[in-house]
């Protein structure tokens, strides 16, 4: 749930990066984070293993939108992949006002995609939130390496509510701004409404 | 002794005789014993019956039965004393024991605690296994390289009405179980039914035993002539999706998705803000 400061005339929001272990999670924020004007971000907090795999989260807070003379400041978040930290995944996405489900184009590791997008929806519902309330959009992550399935497949396994998908090979920073920009429109699309409603 | 006496002995006799042979279990010494027996007690019940009813106190009148009423008195004699001689002659001979089929049962009704001798050999000493950090229902490789698909999960039943075969490499299904190369021999794919994928494709890894793979497919030639173990037919074959997903037609894949209420949003002229290129925002 977004947060508003009106002292600060600031709106937060938090969107989470989420996928099964190394999807390229990190290294979405990491492109962001190189490639965005300094003046638009700070900088990039990082949990890692000395195996550079995420331990606890990534966070990168950055500042790209005004509405009605609030500035929109979105808090990126990561999820560390690896099975065994499912509390810590649940305690990230806590609040999140929208998902990015980064998943892996590798044929060998569709299985893990689908336990991750289980693993997310029931979490998720652990604070009666599901995904045909807050906005999420796929990531195809990968799609450079040779073995990857195609997308129609992954469409199949992962996206039965028809929300977009991106293809993406996050290193070269392909997809990267595209599924952020997408993922932000819909937040934004979303905390619109429920401003107008009287919701918020 | 007249004529007619004679006759009455020698039905005793034989009336003995038979009761003796078979409540003796066909012992000779004993029916021989039990018909002499007879004699003297049906002899000796007949002469207390005549003198208790005072028709001739005499042994002259058991030995000469004349008139009817004799003749009631050694038959009665005749037939207490068969009873008698049977039940003797049946304890004597341990005849009171069940018929061996009736013994059959009676010991299985008996309760017993310790296990069937069929049950015990089934039982074999189970061993703890190697602790693994994964999340329960995650599919899983043990020490020895055996596949298994998450905890809980039952082999699938094939969906009705598919027809058509699904080629699995034979390497894949060795790589599961290494046991099933001698089986496989000479083949270089295995063509399953397309049944019993369908109701996996949503998990993106097909797992079937080695049972439903042998016993439905091409394979069952092979195995036939030597049906490997029950262990060895419980092993699980996992079939990653790129060996199956190419040959499902793709009408299995269809699915029709529902938009969730967010995308259905107007859409807000402050989203414009993002835009949707590749470069930094």
């Amino acid at each position: 749930m977004a947060s508003i400061n009106y002292a600060t005339k600031e709106i937060n929001c938090k969107l989470v990066y989420y996928g099964p272990g190394m999807c390229g999670k990190t290294t979405n924020l990491q492109v962001i984070h190189s490639k965005l004007d300094a003046n638009k971000r700070a900088e990039m907090v990082s949990l890692a293993t000395p195996g550079e795999r995420t331990l606890y989260f990534d966070f990168l807070p950055i500042s790209m939108a005004e509405i009605n003379g609030f500035v929109v400041k979105f808090g990126l978040y990561t999820v560390p992949g690896q099975v065994m930290y499912n509390a810590t995944r649940k305690l990230v996405l806590r609040g999140a006002d929208g998902v990015v489900f980064v998943a892996d184009s590798q044929w060998k590791l569709m299985q893990e995609n689908v336990d991750s997008l289980e693993n997310l929806q029931s979490n998720l519902a652990e604070y009666n939130v599901n995904l045909n309330e807050l906005p999420y959009i796929m990531q195809y992550n990968k799609r450079d390496l040779p073995d990857i399935a195609p997308t129609w497949y992954m469409d199949y396994l992962l996206n039965n509510r028809g929300v977009p998908t991106y293809d993406a090979c996050a290193p070269e920073g392909k997809g990267v701004f595209t599924t952020l920009s997408a993922l932000c429109r819909f937040v934004i699309r979303d905390l619109v409404h429920r401003f107008e409603s009287g919701s918020f | 002794m007249n004529t007619f006496g004679i006759i009455l002995l020698l039905v005793e006799i034989a009336i003995y005789s038979g009761i003796a042979w078979m409540a003796s279990k066909k012992s000779l010494p004993l029916t021989l014993i039990g018909v002499l027996v007879g004699i003297f007690f049906g002899f000796l019940i007949s002469l207390l019956a005549a003198m208790v009813t005072g028709a001739t106190p005499s042994t002259a009148f058991v030995l000469s039965p004349d008139g009817a009423s004799n003749i009631v008195i050694i038959v009665i004699a005749t037939v207490v004393t068969a009873g008698v001689l049977f039940g003797l002659l049946s304890w004597l001979a341990g005849n009171n024991e069940p018929a061996p089929a009736v013994k059959r049962e009676a010991e299985k009704q008996k309760f017993n605690f310790a296990p069937r001798p069929a049950a015990r050999e089934a039982v074999k000493p189970m061993m703890i296994p190697n602790r693994t950090v994964v999340k329960p229902g995650t599919p899983s490789v043990t020490n020895d390289g055996v596949h298994t698909p998450a905890e809980g999960f039952m082999p699938v039943h094939p969906t009705e009405g598919v027809f058509g075969m699904v080629a699995i490499p034979a390497a894949t299904i060795i790589d599961s179980i290494p046991e099933a190369a001698k089986y496989l021999e000479g083949m270089t794919t295995v063509r399953v039914r397309l049944a019993l994928f369908i109701p996996q494709l949503k998990k993106a890894t097909a797992w079937l035993t080695w049972r439903q793979v042998a016993m439905q497919s091409e394979a069952e030639r092979a195995t036939e002539n030597d049906r490997p173990d029950v262990e060895l037919l419980n092993r699980w074959v996992r079939i990653p999706p790129q060996v199956y997903v190419s040959q499902v037609p793709i009408e299995y894949f269809k699915v029709t998705t529902t938009a969730p209420v967010w995308m259905k949003q107007t859409p807000v002229t402050q989203e414009e803000q993002f835009p949707l290129d590749e470069g930094p925002m």
